[in-house]
């Protein structure tokens, strides 16, 4: 079976700066792919370029088998979502909604059809005849998905759009856009410097560093096998033991005791949190790292500890299966 | 106490600045409606079948209509297309250079190059003459030569401060380069395109300096005409002359009134909408 999205040795050069290069990746229909790396890394670029914003430096875009690499963004069937809403300020949120609706040779019935079905897909049928200054930022985005979904993509990207909500609201935005997106079948690439939000939301992540992808797989192979140290210390839950070797962390445990059998680094309780009701315990090493670990027993702070681990589940970069 | 005092305070500049125009308003009008001592609408009635003053007013409105329009339009094609290099310190200066000159000194400048036989007119079949002329072309070229400049600084803030990422949503949404100026810029210009135009007609419409040096002998525009009025030996046309001064001043008024009504509700809804 052919991807339904195809990219290919792609790169982005302005002038002597190349922002990302070789990159490539697949995705069938209905897929949501994350994309995961720091900020100014080309991740945005890769979308604009994506979406016909910029003009590939070299490498192919297909979608459905149809090389979009040289369409316009006016007429490529690729929709952005910004970071931004991007609402018009002057338009109501009908027209909002309706915007794109203008350029396609629809009637007005319609048209009308379809904006009153897409405000309600986003739950914001009592809205239409608002103005954007009465919402809220969370109702500004869904109305901005829905201008966007209103046009049925056939690939649809997401450029950190939740960045500029709350905490709590991001949460929620997140599940519900994942919800609609697999509601319609929606074949999307979602940008984000946040790692829970890449694995909350993707059905694919690819770790962008430095302008290209280091690794892509699903949400569990690259949480449980970073290929790389780098991706190892972005995810920041896998306990790097040293260059070429790193523990799932849900492997180390706390001890009084040394124990020669297993390997161990020493430290002190530096203080016990408490997360969604269970207590984590934080140590100080002696190597001065900080490393928080969940344990069931009671300690005190100040106490001498050994962070444990069986050597058995060591593992190494670049590779998959565990040790010994 | 204070704090419910300091509005108050701050307005009081603008306030003693207003009292000098509120009170020439409110005396040309008690001049004008009191020309024998007691109150009568006579002088406005007057004003008002006079032909030559008529004639004069539309002449004024047309000449005005003109310039404020040619000066938005090549103002904000010139912002528009010329942004890249309006941005850098040459490029303001340049736009700034006009503006240090008085409207006089730019009236001069038209009549050396636009009079008959002048530098620019000299040099053209038939030796056209488009200063002092009745069609009024060197008012309004005066006019373009110190109004283009303002509309330009008064759009540059606006358009280096744009969110430009509209351009890219209108573009990924499907619209064309047209689509792109009328939803993504010329919602958030207009607001300032209108007020510009506002002061520019206002100005044009009722300046002295420039049609006095320019303009032709006949038409005359409402600034000169009424300059007649007031200074000629025949003291009985004062009133006449305050008459007209108050029915421009309130013309200009009702014109502003309406616009920035039209105008506020759109305002608000793109300041607060962003």
């Amino acid at each position: 079976m052919t991807p339904f999205v195809r990219v290919d040795k792609a790169s982005k050069r302005f002038g002597a700066n190349e922002i990302f290069r070789n990159v490539s990746f697949r995705l069938e229909e209905g897929q949501i792919f994350s994309v995961l790396g720091p900020s100014g890394g080309g991740k945005t670029t890769l979308l604009r370029c994506l979406a016909g914003l910029e003009t590939l430096s070299s490498g192919e875009l297909f979608i459905n088998d149809e090389n979009l690499t040289r369409v316009k963004a006016n007429v490529r069937q690729v929709s952005l979502v910004f970071q931004e809403p991007l609402l018009f300020p002057h338009m109501t949120i009908r027209e909002n909604v309706g915007y794109g609706l203008k350029f396609l040779k629809l009637n007005k019935k319609e048209k009308n059809r379809r904006v009153s079905e897409f405000l309600q897909t986003v739950g914001l049928s009592d809205f239409g005849d608002r103005y954007p200054r009465e919402l809220s930022g969370g109702q500004k985005q869904r109305v901005a998905l829905a201008r966007s979904l209103i046009l049925t993509p056939k690939l649809l990207l997401l450029d950190e759009p939740f960045s500029s909500l709350d905490r709590e609201l991001r949460v929620e935005m997140r599940r519900w856009v994942r919800l609609l997106l697999k509601e319609q079948n929606i074949t999307a690439v979602f940008v984000t410097h946040d790692q829970d939000e890449a694995i909350q939301m993707g059905d694919v992540i690819g770790v962008f560093r430095e302008g290209t992808f280091e690794q892509i797989g699903s949400p569990e192979e690259v949480y449980e096998n970073p290929s790389t140290l780098a991706i190892a210390r972005f995810f920041g839950d896998a306990w790097v033991v040293d260059e070429n070797s790193y523990i799932p962390r849900r492997h180390l445990y706390l001890k009084r005791n040394e124990d020669h059998a297993k390997v161990q680094w020493k430290g002190d309780i530096a203080g016990i949190r408490f997360i969604q009701g269970l207590a984590f315990t934080e140590v100080l090493l002696t190597t001065s790292e900080r490393i928080v670990i969940y344990t069931p027993e009671d300690y005190q702070e100040g106490e001498k500890v050994f962070v444990t681990a069986d050597p058995s589940y060591i593992r190494d970069f670049h590779r998959t299966g565990e040790r010994g | 106490m204070f704090v419910r005092r300091k509005p108050w305070l701050m307005l009081t500049p603008a306030l003693l600045f207003l009292l000098l125009p509120l009170y020439g308003l409110w005396s040309a009008l008690w001049n004008s409606l009191t020309p024998d001592g007691e109150v009568t609408l006579r002088v406005y009635s007057a004003l008002f079948s006079n032909t030559e003053f008529l004639f004069s007013f539309f002449y004024s409105m047309w000449i005005a209509l003109i310039s404020t329009i040619l000066s938005l339009m090549i103002g904000w094609l010139m912002t528009r297309f010329f942004l890249f290099y309006l941005e850098n310190t040459g490029g303001k200066l340049a736009v700034w250079l006009p503006m240090i000159f008085p409207h006089f000194v730019w009236a001069y400048l038209i009549l050396l190059l636009f009079r008959e036989g002048g530098v620019i007119s000299g040099f053209l079949p038939g030796d056209p003459a488009f200063a002092n002329d009745p069609q009024g072309i060197g008012i309004i070229l005066t006019y373009l030569g110190k109004e283009i400049p303002f509309v330009i600084l008064m759009l540059l803030p606006v358009y280096l401060e744009r969110n430009r990422a509209y351009d890219d949503l209108v573009e990924t949404l499907g619209g064309s380069f047209l689509s792109r100026i009328k939803d993504a810029e010329w919602p958030f210009i207009a607001p300032v395109l209108i007020e510009t135009g506002l002061i520019i007609f206002a100005f044009t419409f009722s300046a002295y300096e420039v049609p006095a040096l320019v303009g032709a002998t006949f038409p005359e525009m409402i600034s000169v005409f009424t300059y007649d009025w007031f200074y000629s030996g025949d003291w009985s046309e004062r009133p006449l002359a305050f008459a007209a001064m108050v029915s421009s001043s309130a013309f200009i008024g009702i014109v502003a009134w309406i616009l920035l009504f039209f105008m506020n509700k759109k305002r608000r809804n793109i300041t607060e909408g962003l």
